[in-house]
């Protein structure tokens, strides 16, 4: 199949090189060069080759075409996520019902964007909110600037931070988009546990 | 090293520490020689300054010819000893220690206070101990609150026994023991169940690990979300370098760990706890104008332009001898100059004042009177000094820094120490090598200075007067002629004599250099001087009253009398220090006050205005040894401003045009002007502490009692202290003032 | 003196020299003792020159019976003299090495012996005080020596001008609380000056900075107590009775798995199987023997394949272990070794002071790690990481404790490494199995 295909013009002689395929032709090589049956075996060659070609290429099309479609048919029905999808972030709780995060400002100083806001507290015998020493007060997210870059989870020592697949949050008011712990937490076991 | 060679002592030791040639003088810790070369040799239970333990074994190095490992921190150099501090032996040593370490210590690092600068984890970092073959459970304690202010959580504490050392030998109060052995030795309090100490927190700040913590910084942050900034304590006069640590215009800590200033890490319980009365709630945060009777509200507009109303008004009726001004020992050098600017060229009036604590005028009168100007003690020359006699003050509760200089002098250098004094206070107790203890200072300076001597006065001149160098450190006792008596006497020991004189708050010194003085212009020349005057008119313009004004106490009269219808009052609280009745002040047209509080002072004001504190502006203060240093704007306080902002706007108002833009203009004004303040400024700038030689011949106190102390503890610091949570929690704050831990 | 048989059971081939006296009734009695050569080897030594009491102690081959086997002469000639400071004697009789019972026996049956050893130790390094540090679970031995002192004072014995020489000492008791680690020097030293008992930085040595930073020498109980035997006798006599380099005769402790246990004085040197056999009447129940400690319980232990060795301080160097303390400690066939180490670290980890970290740790996280392999909850890498971790303790600890606490370990581990496998196999320990079954 040497002489056949998508050639560059710039084989031709007396053309100028350069790799430029702009001006590709679709050809024949029928020079006075070769002996007629061999011209003629040459060009039978090519011509089955094509058509081999274009059968194998439309062989996927048609057998996709009996396949169910991939396309989600979004915002009709829900989207599907593959299980490490990076969507928004869920502060996790521990078996306890207790927040794992433990204010530990790693996210915060591994988030290449800056986006995560700390406050830390201590927890006292008859307020707690962590099994730790410590817990996030405060905890921001600022989705105006996160890249979902996941640094933030591999960051976290207590596994507290997970990516979700939450991903509608596209507003007109950049205020909405600083997540507030409270929007971020995972519900407590006894609220999810409700109907 | 051929450098090294010539410059060393003959008798200095010639050793090799991994390949490089170390010379060091005989007896130098191996561990010391080896920084000095630039090589670190780890370590947990050594520091600089304390007894030597052994304890941590970290900094196991090895020597060729000796068979074992050898602790860098307990051998002392020897000729031609080799020592490597980095091959394997050395290397799995110290990892088989932090291995050690590691089994009974929590890894909680993301909840630990210390994680981000803790040793042992900088350690295990560098060795590599983090994977252990520890599989049975670990010990565990709870954690216990030894005070307000500190806590310890045993599990995480790897008995380095720099806790104990630095309260026994740094600090003498020899608050902690140990307890119990074995894996289950633990550091307690030495009286009782919880710790009856100054509560310095040096024990929290030394700690390696996050054993001990600090109650006012515990599980807030993290070290690297901080922002920190060097600047100088505002409690004391002693003028201790902090590093405030900020996080949201908030400051979270208060240390030098970086050890740089004159007090390298030491900071008291003020220093290190007691800034909180900056973030206290009860901050004023706007000003406010007094309309029918009562404050309310106002803007700054509106506040500013009613007291220059009310200025101008009784300046037209009752002349600029109506008006007075009385400033503030805590405010910078920069705002007393421009304070005192603005009462003798705006207000045309030499009656200013403020709280003296010492007589700074008296002593730098009688040194230039002696041609003695440079015999000022720096803060490191008492620690030096050969032999110090301490008239008066009791510098364990009123000035901490100067209490450990005396102690770090007796204790490393074998220092004698002389007390004078009428309490038996901890330094005579413990340190001093005479105490004499007296009915009264002024009176026992007399008769150690006069013909007789009696009792124990008498032993002391005689082993005074066989000393040499020695630093005299007075409090407020000593004033006026008993200063100058004092200087003469003292001048005539053997060699050179130093002196200090105890001023209570952080720019005492710097308020009586700066001229907040009825009698005296900045650099202590009095008014009438006309060749100083001419000195400061020059670039003020006008001309200032070379009639001396009326000191504090003859104001506080005059308000009485009616003859004062205006008074300014700038971070002072006269109304308490000098007990002037609600009823005066109501006297008074206008009272101006700008303070961060609402004291008693500005409760009776007709305009309060909000000033910013030391954290929220730059500018320069002098220490009580003449030091200046720099204070560095390290946060905001949304609607204060700072005492040179209210008076920059009070002067326009006024009608002055003054050229300052920023403190470092005034700055640079009062270095080419005041006598002895013409210091180096790159050295300033670099957060170093650059000592003064004010000179001049300023006029006699006037009265004895203008100078007298507040007499603070080590949790009080006058107005302030009350609205700081740390300086009241604690147990001991309620103690007597004259309690010695 | 009620169970004086029970470990005085004497034995023909003991040498006795410090122990000659012991069965002498009311000897704690001064005119007793005074009967019996009693407090002529201090007359003796007071007309000597200082420096001459120094030599003879020292080329009579004295070694520290304490553990360590320094030269006593040696010791005492490093005290400088020339010191302006006061120096001292401090006699350590805080005798708590498990396996280790001659200290008792002198102090409870010659008590005059070593009080007349400390004053000469005192005379000899130009001390006027000398002070007996007694452990904290003896103190009953504190009102025999009280008592004693208070009769030497009474005599002219102590005290101002003793016999007239113009030398004056004066000896206190003190007692400890009961902390093994203060048989250590520099601990004792701390306990004695009141202090928590945590070893001291060496150098500088006691013999230079000891009790109150002045030079002070410490010796132990028996150590002290052969003093004026030498000096009686002279040095060359006292040297004969041993080996060459270790002089004189020696306090055994037989303990353990041994028919006839008891203290005797056996001449330096002495085969340790003829111990077991001859003098300690072999096993009990014809057992086979299978280990023996030589020295209280911080030497490695011998196997019973190497227990033809001369007990003297060198020859038990020689085979990788010590003389230690001479509690000599058999053990039978029976025995665990696992369980043995158990309990040789549960001791450690119970006694070490905490001071340095190896130590603190090491011996915790040992017992911990033995007691949980003993009970068959073993890992196949547990006895690689005790022999580790005890290597890792091994001379790197501020003082002696932490080595006291490996060698045993890893003596056992080394040489009883099948026990070890048998744990991992079974999953339980060998031996108790076996006594249930019996049972």
């Amino acid at each position: 199949m040497k002489n056949i295909g998508i050639r560059d013009d710039t084989v031709r002689p007396g053309r100028s090189s350069g790799g430029r395929r702009r001006n590709a032709v679709f050809y024949f090589d029928l020079s006075e060069a070769l002996p007629y049956t061999e011209r003629m075996a040459k060009m039978l060659r090519e011509v089955t080759g094509t058509v081999g070609a274009l059968a194998k290429g439309f062989a996927v099309t048609f057998k996709t075409m009996f396949r169910p479609a991939v396309t989600e048919n979004y915002p009709a029905e829900p989207v599907h996520f593959e299980g490490r999808y990076r969507g928004l972030h869920v502060l996790r709780r521990d078996e306890n019902g207790l927040e794992k995060c433990v204010a530990c400002f790693l996210c915060a100083a591994a988030c290449p964007a800056n986006c995560i806001y700390i406050e830390a507290a201590e927890n006292t015998s008859d307020h707690r909110i962590s099994a730790a020493e410590r817990y996030a007060k405060v905890y921001n997210i600022d989705y105006n600037r996160c890249i979902f870059c996941g640094y933030c989870v591999e960051a976290c020592p207590c596994d507290a931070i997970t990516h979700g697949h939450g991903f509608e949050i596209a507003s007109y008011d950049m205020n909405g988009l600083v997540y507030r712990k409270e929007q971020l937490l995972e519900k407590p076991p006894a609220a999810a546990a409700k109907p | 090293m051929p450098e090294t060679m010539t410059t060393a002592a003959p008798s200095a030791v010639t050793l090799t520490i991994d390949g490089k040639t170390v010379t060091a003088p005989p007896g130098t810790l191996l561990i010391e020689a080896a920084k000095q070369a630039g090589i670190e040799v780890p370590s947990f239970c050594y520091y600089p300054g304390m007894a030597l333990q052994g304890a941590c074994r970290m900094c196991l190095v090895s020597i060729e010819k000796m068979g074992k490992l050898q602790t860098a921190c307990t051998t002392t150099v020897a000729p031609g000893m080799v020592v490597h501090t980095e091959n394997d032996e050395v290397r799995n040593a110290r990892k088989a220690m932090l291995e050690f370490l590691l089994t009974n210590h929590p890894l909680d690092c993301p909840v630990c206070d210390k994680g981000g600068e803790c040793e042992l984890q900088d350690a295990v970092f560098r060795y590599g101990a983090a994977e252990t073959r520890f599989m049975e459970s670990k010990l565990h304690h709870e954690e216990k609150q030894f005070s307000k202010l500190i806590y310890y959580d045993w599990p995480r504490c790897i008995l380095c026994y720099r806790c104990v050392r630095v309260c026994d030998e740094i600090m003498d109060v020899n608050a902690y023991g140990v307890a119990f052995r074995a894996a289950h030795s633990e550091i307690i309090p030495n009286r009782g169940e919880k710790l009856e100490c100054e509560e310095c927190g040096m024990c929290v700040d030394i700690c390696p690990v996050g054993a001990l913590t600090s109650g006012t910084y515990r599980y807030k942050t993290r070290p690297w979300e901080m922002n920190y900034t060097g600047t100088v304590c505002n409690h004391c006069g002693d003028g201790c370098k902090t590093t405030l640590s900020i996080r949201n215009n908030e400051i979270i800590r208060a240390n030098n760990r970086d050890h740089s200033g004159i007090n390298g890490e030491f900071l008291c319980v003020k220093g290190r706890f007691g800034w909180d009365f900056v973030n206290s709630q009860e901050r004023l945060l706007e000003p406010r104008v007094r309309r029918n009777g009562s404050q309310a509200p106002a803007s700054w507009d509106d506040a500013l332009g009613l007291a220059v109303e009310r200025l101008k008004a009784v300046i037209k009726e009752h002349g600029r001898d109506a008006v007075a001004v009385i400033g503030s020992n805590r405010t910078s050098n920069e705002e007393n100059y421009l304070l005192q600017r603005l009462a003798r060229s705006v207000l045309g009036t030499n009656n200013i004042d403020h709280h003296r604590t010492a007589d700074y005028a008296s002593l730098v009168g009688a040194l230039t009177a002696a041609g003695a100007k440079d015999r000022h003690a720096t803060m490191a020359e008492i620690a030096s000094a050969n032999s110090i006699l301490l008239i008066g003050n009791d510098p364990t509760q009123q000035h901490p820094l100067v209490a450990l200089q005396i102690r770090e002098a007796v204790r490393q250098h074998g220092a004698h120490l002389y007390v004078i004094n009428r309490n038996r206070i901890k330094l005579a107790e413990r340190q001093a090598a005479v105490f004499a203890e007296v009915k009264n200072e002024t009176e026992a300076l007399a008769s150690l200075i006069g013909d007789s001597p009696s009792g124990e006065l008498a032993a002391l001149r005689e082993k005074l007067q066989a000393e040499s160098d020695t630093v005299v450190i007075f409090g407020s006792e000593i004033q006026g002629r008993d200063v100058q008596r004092l200087v003469r006497w003292a001048l005539a020991l053997p060699g050179r004599t130093r002196f200090v004189a105890l001023g209570d708050y952080a720019n005492s010194r710097g308020a009586a250099d700066m001229g907040l003085l009825p009698n005296t212009l900045p650099g202590y020349s009095p008014v009438s001087d006309v060749a100083a005057s001419a000195r400061f008119e020059s670039v003020w313009g006008g001309s200032i009253p070379s009639k001396p004004g009326r000191n504090i106490r003859e104001i506080i009269v005059d308000i009485d009398s009616g003859a004062i219808k205006a008074l300014l009052v700038f971070g002072s609280n006269p109304a308490k220090t000098f007990g002037v009745s609600k009823e005066t002040l109501a006297k008074l047209s206008l009272l101006f006050v700008a303070d961060l509080f609402p004291t008693e002072t500005a409760a009776m004001a007709d305009v309060v205005v909000p000033a910013a504190s030391f954290a929220e502006k730059s500018g320069t203060v002098t220490n009580l040894c003449g030091e200046v240093q720099a204070l560095r704007k390290t946060m905001r306080k949304a609607g204060t401003r700072s005492d040179f902002e209210i008076l920059l706007a009070l002067a326009r108002l006024l009608g002055a045009a003054w050229p300052y833009r920023t403190p470092d203009d005034v700055l640079r004004e009062i270095v080419e002007r005041v006598p002895g303040y013409s210091i180096a400024l790159p050295h300033l700038l670099v957060g170093g502490a650059v000592p003064t030689r004010p000179e001049g011949a300023p006029l006699a106190l006037e009265r004895a009692d203008l100078v007298f102390s507040s007499g603070d503890s080590l949790f009080t610091s006058g107005s302030v202290s009350r609205f700081s949570w740390a300086l009241n929690a604690p147990e001991e704050a309620r103690r007597p003032r004259g309690h010695i831990f | 003196m009620s169970d004086y048989e029970s470990y005085l059971k004497g034995s023909p081939l003991e040498v006795q020299v410090i122990s000659r006296r012991f069965r002498i009734p009311n000897i704690t009695s001064i005119d007793v003792f005074l009967a019996h050569d009693g407090y002529k080897a201090l007359a003796k030594a007071l007309k000597m020159k200082p420096e001459e009491v120094i030599n003879e102690v020292k080329n009579s081959g004295l070694r520290g019976r304490g553990g360590a086997g320094f030269n006593t002469g040696m010791k005492w000639s490093f005290v400088p003299r020339q010191s302006p400071k006061p120096k001292y004697v401090a006699c350590n009789a805080d005798e708590s090495e498990p396996g280790t019972c001659k200290d008792r026996p002198l102090m409870e049956y010659d008590p005059h012996q070593l009080l007349e050893g400390i004053a000469i130790a005192g005379y000899a390094i130009g001390s006027h005080q000398g002070y007996i540090y007694i452990r904290g679970e003896y103190r009953y031995l504190m009102d025999i020596l009280d008592r004693a002192i208070a009769e030497a004072y009474a005599r002219g014995y102590l005290g101002k001008n003793i016999l007239g020489s113009g030398f004056d000492f004066d000896i206190a008791t003190h007692t400890g609380a009961g902390a093994y680690e203060c048989g250590e020097e520099t601990a004792l030293l701390n306990s004695l000056e009141g202090f928590r008992g945590n070893p001291r930085v060496k150098p500088p040595f006691p013999a230079v900075v000891g009790v109150y930073g002045c030079p002070t020498v410490v010796n132990n109980v028996e150590t002290l107590s052969n003093v004026p035997a030498i000096i009686l006798n002279g040095a060359d006599w006292y040297a004969k009775l041993g080996t060459p380099k270790n002089g004189g005769t020696r306090l055994f402790c037989l303990s353990g798995h041994i028919n006839r246990p008891g203290v005797y004085e056996l001449p330096m040197g002495f085969p340790l199987r003829r111990m077991i056999e001859e003098v300690g009447g072999g096993i009990p129940g014809g057992k086979k023997l299978k280990a023996v400690i030589p020295g209280g319980s911080s030497c490695p232990v011998l196997t019973a394949d190497e227990i033809d060795v001369a007990m003297d301080f060198d020859s038990v160097a020689k085979i990788g272990s010590m003389l230690g303390s001479g509690g000599v400690v058999m053990i039978d066939e029976d025995t665990c070794m696992v369980k043995m180490a158990l309990r040789i670290m549960k001791f450690y980890a119970h006694e070490s002071c905490g001071w340095c970290i190896p130590c603190r740790e090491g011996t915790s996280w040992l017992e911990a790690l033995l007691e949980r392999f003993h009970s068959g909850a073993g890992l196949a890498t547990d006895a690689d990481t005790a022999l580790d971790v005890s290597y890792n303790m091994l001379g790197k600890t501020l003082c002696p404790l932490g080595d006291a606490a490996a060698l045993p370990t890893i003596s056992i581990v080394k040489k009883f490494r099948g026990e070890f496998e048998e744990h991992l196999k079974l999953g339980a320990c060998p031996y108790e199995r076996k006594a249930v079954a019996v049972a």
